[in-house]
């Protein structure tokens, strides 16, 4: 092998590898010495270029080509040996350098078609969407601002970026705090933006998780150093919104009700339909056999009118008043009466006194009961003749907040206040005319004198007897002249006429028309119609042939409409539904359990400013003695000042998201050995009803042993051989609020319409289109 | 020297790559790490396509090539992980991405092939007897056709017998026409020379002894031969790799432009 060591001058050629072309004989072995020139072309011509000495030529043929040939050059010096011509080949490297150039242009090829082909979104997407977003794959431009503008732009704009996050808050509505952390507006700049891709990656295909777990530890990384902190309280963040006490229920009432007693936790809570959250069950199905007895109860009926104890005999202008009534103002009637401001200047003086001994008591100060009397009666009578008295009344007294259609939703039955109002004060009537008119002096008058409606107005023109008839006299003549009479002409007739009507007219007639009425109008008319005679505004009634004073009034402007006539009435039959007479007080018995009545007014008095209000709220808050007991159990919770009470137990709000979330459903029996125990324990060291003395639903302790994280960690760890999830998003939220409910998947395109919609979100006419 | 060197950069690569993964277990959980890691892996992947241009331009003082190669291996084994990490350890999906990730992978295994065949086959050349200058060995190929040919012309001259030149034209005449048994030399195979050689030994009990001075000669140019086609199946493979490594790498830088722009195009509220 000692051959192909030889190197050297006259032993090797001279190889040039850097040389872009090589003789096209080389892989021949037959390589020429000069080889191509720099364009590739064969230059070879001879062996050698003779060399001219003395006349003579000579050959130059180097001694690798063999040396100095026999022949030599010719006479002309021309060399004899001539080289083959050959196609000269491009060197390995320069190969290399086009095979190179022909891959990158292939590759540049392929990336232009990706870029602008026909498929180009096919080609540049990163994968498939997940399930939510499948109906937008062939829309990248609801996603992606990018795509909206063309490629050319874009690469032009890189520098300013892209910003999508609007496109994805499009359909995933997250409010007006959507770039904060955690969207809590107490967190507003905590970081300069949050992009919804820092944590959400798309075009993993439908089976991957929309969520990147890892996103949580950038910022929760200290917290979680040594593991998941230890759970605080866990899972109680607030006392419970009903007042219930599990223990004493378990080791009291349960046991004195053998059978009320539930065998498992699911006879009184069940599984939301989320399966996320416990809910208590109705009342009707875990409270009522024990609890239903003590809202309707006859003893705890809510006083709503009552007349207060009066010093009869020492208030000489009282009018009619029960001697026996011993109530008292209720909050109800302070309300009514609280715009009234004669009535709350004269409560406020004396509401120190005893108003049923007013022996001592000033001129003045009785004046002042005297006054409040009045008021009382005045409230009842109104209550009783005027049909939206009370709603009228309420709606001027409980302020804002209080709507129509939330008043309608309470009424007292008018006739229950009618016979009431009889019951109580027989000559009501009369008596509040006499108020009103200020001549109280009547009212002293023997009954009789006042049993005579005042009909002061009417006698001008016609006189009524005790039975409530016109009296035509024993002329038989209705005569109104100038001393005041109905004169019926002078022949002492009603004459009908061919018309029908009675007339009075210049010649004393009166018509009676077709149509039935007896009208005195401008022109000195009676008609009669429907049985009416009508002055005006004023009405006489006929009834039966006669003018009836009875069931019908004589009604005047600016006087009482209606006369409450002395009536025998039978207390024990004044009830109406839950209403009821009972002595001298109009009350009402709840109905049942979530009572109407009462929610109304628990609801409307609660934290509100009105003394009255103030008052009936206090009234139904007590959890013994009040009517209905409603606060026995639904806790009221004071927040940032404002009062609430808790008509129910947790319910998970559909669209409200909280920072921690346990699905119990998960959970079932098969997973956790023993049940709800396992991690629900009565604390029995706990003070639960302590938390409901107060109204700060924070301030609480618990019925439950707070659970420990290990009884999380025992499953939901890396380090477990069964390995359950352990990710962060397993049991929390990052969007933490009530969010509208994303639109259906389905539903998406169709909602973000064509492309130009997308691209004018301004534009009100796509947006309510989109909406 | 080598050695040390070898282990001191190895070392290096493993305190590197410890320290990167550190790093990807802390900064991992921040939102735009994946993205800043695909830069990263894109200037990698730059600063490897550098040693081909620093082998360009040779006049200009950019330190020694061995230094380059040295830098060039171990940013290239680096690569793999920040890779790895990049494609969070699955493979893309898309019909881009995917073509990205392949385009790697061959880039990175071309690049593995020829760390193994440039630290092996020298070592198997030199083993095997003189290493050739690959640009010679057609001239040597020419030169053994024509010394084989000469000899066996020359035998029946000399020995007034042509069963040496029959042999030759029967038997050996394609073997030295061309380079031969490229993919046997590849693996070490023998066979074929062998088989030559058994020929040539089972051809010798027919002939005289000035035959088999002639057959002897013969022998020795087949293995000569051999030899030169064994440096030329060899050396061909330690320069044909690089058809597949550098023009595929020129196409991963564009083709991860490419990627870097429609990521950040994409990506949203970057």
């Amino acid at each position: 092998m000692a051959r192909f060591l030889k190197f050297g001058l006259k032993e090797s050629t001279y190889q040039r590898p850097a040389q872009k072309w090589v003789c096209g004989k080389t892989c021949e072995g037959r390589a020429c010495t000069l080889g191509p020139n720099a364009n590739g072309e064969c230059v070879a011509t001879a062996q050698c270029m003779p060399e001219k000495k003395k006349d003579r030529w000579h050959c130059t043929r180097s001694e690798l080509a063999g040396g100095e040939c026999e022949t030599g050059p010719s006479p002309s010096g021309q060399c004899c040996k001539k080289i083959e011509t050959c196609t000269p080949v491009l060197n390995t490297r320069f190969n290399r350098g086009r095979f190179v150039a022909g891959i990158c242009t292939v590759g540049l090829s392929f990336l232009l078609i990706v870029l602008f082909g026909p498929f180009n979104e096919k080609m540049v997407t990163p994968g498939t969407l997940s399930e939510g977003h499948r109906s937008m794959e062939k829309n990248c431009s609801a996603c992606h601002s990018a795509v909206e503008s063309g490629m050319l732009s874009k690469v032009i704009n890189l520098h300013k970026g892209f910003d999508d996050n609007g496109k994805c808050l499009h359909c995933h509505k997250l409010g007006e705090n959507s770039s904060n952390t955690h969207n809590l507006a107490s967190l507003k700049g905590q970081q300069d933006s949050h992009s919804c891709t820092n944590c959400h990656k798309e075009h993993k295909g439908d089976k991957s998780s929309l969520i990147n777990t890892n996103s949580c530890i950038s910022c929760h990384k200290n917290a979680m150093q040594d593991g998941h902190t230890d759970f605080k309280k866990f899972p109680f963040k607030r006392r419970t919104r009903m007042t219930f006490d599990h223990k004493s229920h378990f080791t009291k009432f349960f046991k004195e009700k053998g059978g009320f007693a539930p065998e498992k936790c699911s006879a009184c809570h069940i599984l939301s339909p989320t399966g996320k959250t416990m809910l208590v069950k109705s009342f009707s199905v875990s409270c009522s056999a024990c609890h239903e007895n003590q809202i309707v109860r006859e003893d705890k009926k809510y006083k709503f009118l009552s007349l207060p104890l009066m010093d009869v005999a020492e208030l000489e202008n009282l009018g009619q008043w029960p001697e026996d009534a011993e109530g008292k103002i209720t909050p109800f009637m302070k309300l009514l009466l609280s715009k009234d401001a004669e009535f709350s200047k004269a409560y406020e003086a004396v509401k120190g006194l005893d108003w049923g001994d007013m022996t001592d008591a000033s001129e003045a100060e009785k004046k002042q009961v005297e006054l409040i009397a009045w008021k009382v009666k005045d409230l009842l009578f109104n209550m009783a003749n005027k049909n939206d008295y009370l709603k009228i009344q309420l709606n001027e007294t409980m302020g804002e907040g209080v709507e129509g259609a939330e008043l309608a939703k309470f009424d007292i039955p008018t006739n229950v206040v009618k016979k009431s109002a009889k019951a109580w004060f027989p000559k009501l009537t009369n008596e509040i005319r006499a108020y009103r008119t200020g001549d109280l002096s009547k009212l002293k008058a023997p009954v009789e004198e006042k049993k005579k409606p005042d009909t002061k107005k009417t006698e001008d023109k016609v006189k009524v007897n005790k039975d409530g008839e016109i009296d035509i006299g024993a002329d038989g003549e209705i005569k109104i002249g100038d001393d005041g009479e109905i004169d019926i002409g002078a022949d002492g007739e009603i004459d009908i006429g061919a018309d029908g009507e009675i007339k009075i007219d210049a010649g004393g007639e009166i018509d009676i028309g077709t149509d039935g009425e007896i009208k005195i109008d401008a022109g000195g008319e009676i008609k009669i119609d429907d049985g009416e005679i009508k002055f005006d505004d004023e009405e006489i009634k006929i009834d039966g042939g006669e003018i009836d004073i009875g069931g019908g009034e004589i009604k005047f402007d600016d006087e009482p409409e209606e006369v409450v006539e002395d009536v025998d009435v039978n207390v024990e039959l004044v009830k109406e539904g839950q209403w009821e007479m009972e002595d001298f007080s109009l009350t009402y018995t709840p109905e049942s359990h979530a009572d109407k009545v009462l929610r109304f007014w628990l609801r409307n008095s609660i934290d509100k400013k009105q003394d009255a209000l103030k008052e009936i709220f206090e009234s139904l808050r007590d959890p013994v003695k009040s009517s209905g007991l409603c606060l026995k159990c639904h806790s009221v919770d004071e927040v940032d000042g404002t009062q609430s009470i808790n008509w129910h137990a947790k319910r998970p709000h559909s669209n409200k998201k909280s920072f921690t979330e346990f699905d119990h459903s998960s959970h079932t029996e098969g997973v956790v050995k023993d049940g709800c125990i396992t991690c629900h324990q009565i604390d029995d060291s706990s003070d639960y009803m302590k938390s409901f003395k107060q109204t700060n639903p924070l301030e609480f302790n618990s019925n439950f042993q707070s659970i420990n994280k290990s009884k999380c960690f025992d499953c939901h760890s890396n380090n477990n051989p069964d390995r359950t999830q352990a990710s962060c998003v397993e049991c929390h939220n990052y969007h933490i609020g009530t969010f509208e409910k994303t639109i259906q998947s389905s539903t998406i395109t169709e909602i973000l319409g064509k492309d130009e919609d997308v691209k004018k979100p301004d534009d009100s006419k796509s947006e309510e289109k989109k909406e | 020297m080598f050695r040390q060197r070898r282990i001191k950069n190895i070392i290096g690569l493993l305190i590197a790559t410890v320290l990167f993964f550190i790093g990807v277990s802390n900064w991992s959980v921040y939102p735009k790490f994946n993205f800043y890691l695909g830069v990263c892996f894109l200037g990698a992947i730059l600063i490897l396509l550098s040693y081909n241009w620093r082998k360009k331009l040779t006049f200009i003082p950019l330190g020694k090539s061995s230094m380059w190669l040295q830098f060039h291996l171990y940013v290239g084994i680096l690569s793999f992980f920040i890779f790895l990490v990049h494609i969070d350890y699955s493979i893309p999906n898309g019909i881009f991405e995917f073509s990205l990730f392949i385009i790697y992978l061959i880039v990175f295994l071309s690049g593995v092939f020829g760390l193994i065949v440039s630290r092996s086959f020298p070592k198997r050349i030199t083993a095997h007897g003189d290493e050739l200058m690959f640009e010679r060995l057609p001239i040597y190929l020419s030169d053994i056709r024509k010394e084989a040919q000469n000899l066996v012309e020359f035998s029946v001259e000399d020995t007034k017998s042509s069963k040496i030149l029959e042999m030759y034209y029967k038997d050996l005449d394609p073997f030295f026409s061309g380079f031969a048994n490229q993919r046997t030399h590849l693996f070490e195979g023998k066979r074929p020379i062998n088989r030559l050689i058994r020929l040539m030994d089972s051809q010798s009990r027919y002939l005289n002894e000035k035959e088999k001075v002639y057959l002897s000669e013969l022998k020795n140019l087949c293995i000569d031969k051999d030899h030169v086609d064994y440096n030329f199946a060899l050396q061909g493979l330690l320069k044909k790799w690089f058809f597949i490594h550098i023009p595929f790498s020129y196409l991963l830088f564009l083709f991860g432009v490419v990627h870097g722009i429609l990521v950040y195009s994409f990506q949203g509220g970057l």
